[in-house]
């Protein structure tokens, strides 16, 4: 008899769950449609918002930036490019969606890849993934080097300096009739023009040249503007 | 000897040699906290002065290398020894200012493209060696 009653609570118990199991759960989602969430669920939630707020921001920061060289060639949609300093990028081109521009002196124009020529300045803009860049734009632009220096040489028949910048290394500077040329105000720190006779053998330089690519002699520039520290601003 | 009493001494060794080891680490802890209170206050007096003259570092906050902008300038913020002299120098512009204050911002002018600033400071003691950071900023308008 025992053994019938437990037989009995055993297919009982069997079926109740089978037939749970079938049925849907439409009550529960239809009489609980606003959830409600606990301190630490909305916690989480939180937390996950700002985790993506600021994934979007670093993301959108580490592709705020450009990425400039020279450009060293250009095949299957690839275009090299390489710094000053040596460091190469692979910039990725699509026809599609890569525009091409022309900075000129306060705006840009629109040009075609084929108008990049090898040994051009540009810069890229687009998503940078780490020395490779799949390019939105491509600019063409001048390349401005601002540097200073000690001037170690005045030549007063060539109309050149000498400079040994911070690097170390020496600069010759040619000084050409547009060449901007200051000198600073020991005490008032004011900016004048002078001649290149005021220069002196000693004074601190600070210098700006545009690298065109045919230079003359490697580090001989143009000189566009130099900014003149006497040397006795140093003497206190 | 009964095997609850047995078993009671052992428990109050054992809770006996813990509450010792903590006492004698709390102990420590309070005796170097004295004595480092007495080192500090000591190499504070004479470690503070030399630290507000000899500050040979430059660093800058703002701009970042190789930014792009979409304003015609930019805020350039950075601290300096208090006193140098700061020169800031691109194609279009010359800035030359006195650091009167160890932060310093100063609103610098772009050009359109590619921007090559330079930031040179120079400390007020004239033995102390200049330093420079280089920046492209880039300034462009931004695509409708």
């Amino acid at each position: 008899m025992k053994k019938i009653i437990y037989l009995f609570l055993l297919l009982f118990i069997v079926f109740s769950a089978a037939v749970r199991a079938q049925t849907p759960p439409v009550s529960t989602a239809s009489s609980n449609l606003t959830p409600t969430l606990s301190a630490s669920e909305e916690k989480l939630i939180q937390e996950f918002k700002t985790n993506v707020a600021t994934q979007v921001a670093q993301y959108q920061q580490k592709n705020n930036r450009a990425i400039a060289g020279f450009m060293e060639s250009y095949s299957n949609n690839i275009m090299k490019i390489k710094n000053d300093s040596g460091d190469e990028y692979s910039v990725k081109i699509d026809d599609n969606l890569t525009k091409f521009y022309q900075v000129t002196s306060t705006d840009k124009t629109e040009i075609k890849l084929a108008d990049i020529k090898t040994g051009q300045y540009v810069f890229v803009t687009g998503v940078i993934n780490g020395h490779k860049i799949d390019a939105n734009e491509v600019y063409e632009d001048d390349y401005f080097i601002t540097e200073s220096g000690k001037i170690t040489e005045v030549n007063k028949t060539d109309y050149y300096v000498s400079v040994l910048t911070n690097d170390k290394e020496t600069i010759t500077l040619d000084i050409e009739s547009y060449t901007k040329q200051q000198l600073m105000d020991i005490k008032t720190l004011a900016l004048s023009p002078i001649g290149f006779s005021k220069i002196k053998s000693g004074d601190t330089i600070h210098f700006v040249v545009k690298k065109t690519g045919k230079e003359r002699e490697k580090n001989r520039y143009s000189a566009l503007k130099m900014i003149i520290i006497p040397q006795e601003f140093f003497i206190k | 000897m009964k095997k609850e009493t047995a078993i009671a001494i052992v428990f109050g060794i054992i809770l006996g040699g813990i509450v010792a080891t903590l006492l004698i680490l709390r102990n420590k802890e309070l005796q170097l906290a004295k004595n480092k209170a007495f080192g500090s206050n000591s190499s504070q007096s004479a470690a503070a002065p030399a630290t507000s003259q000899n500050i040979q570092s430059f660093t800058l906050d703002a701009p970042q290398d190789g930014e792009i902008v979409y304003t015609n300038s930019v805020t350039i913020k950075g601290s300096a020894n208090k006193g140098s002299l700061i020169v800031i120098q691109s194609p279009i512009k010359d800035l030359i200012v006195k650091n009167d204050n160890e932060q310093f911002s100063e609103d610098f002018p772009l050009s359109f493209g590619e921007n090559a600033i330079t930031i040179t400071v120079y400390p007020p003691q004239a033995e102390g060696k200049s330093q420079e950071k280089r920046l492209r900023i880039y300034y462009l308008k931004q695509s409708l």
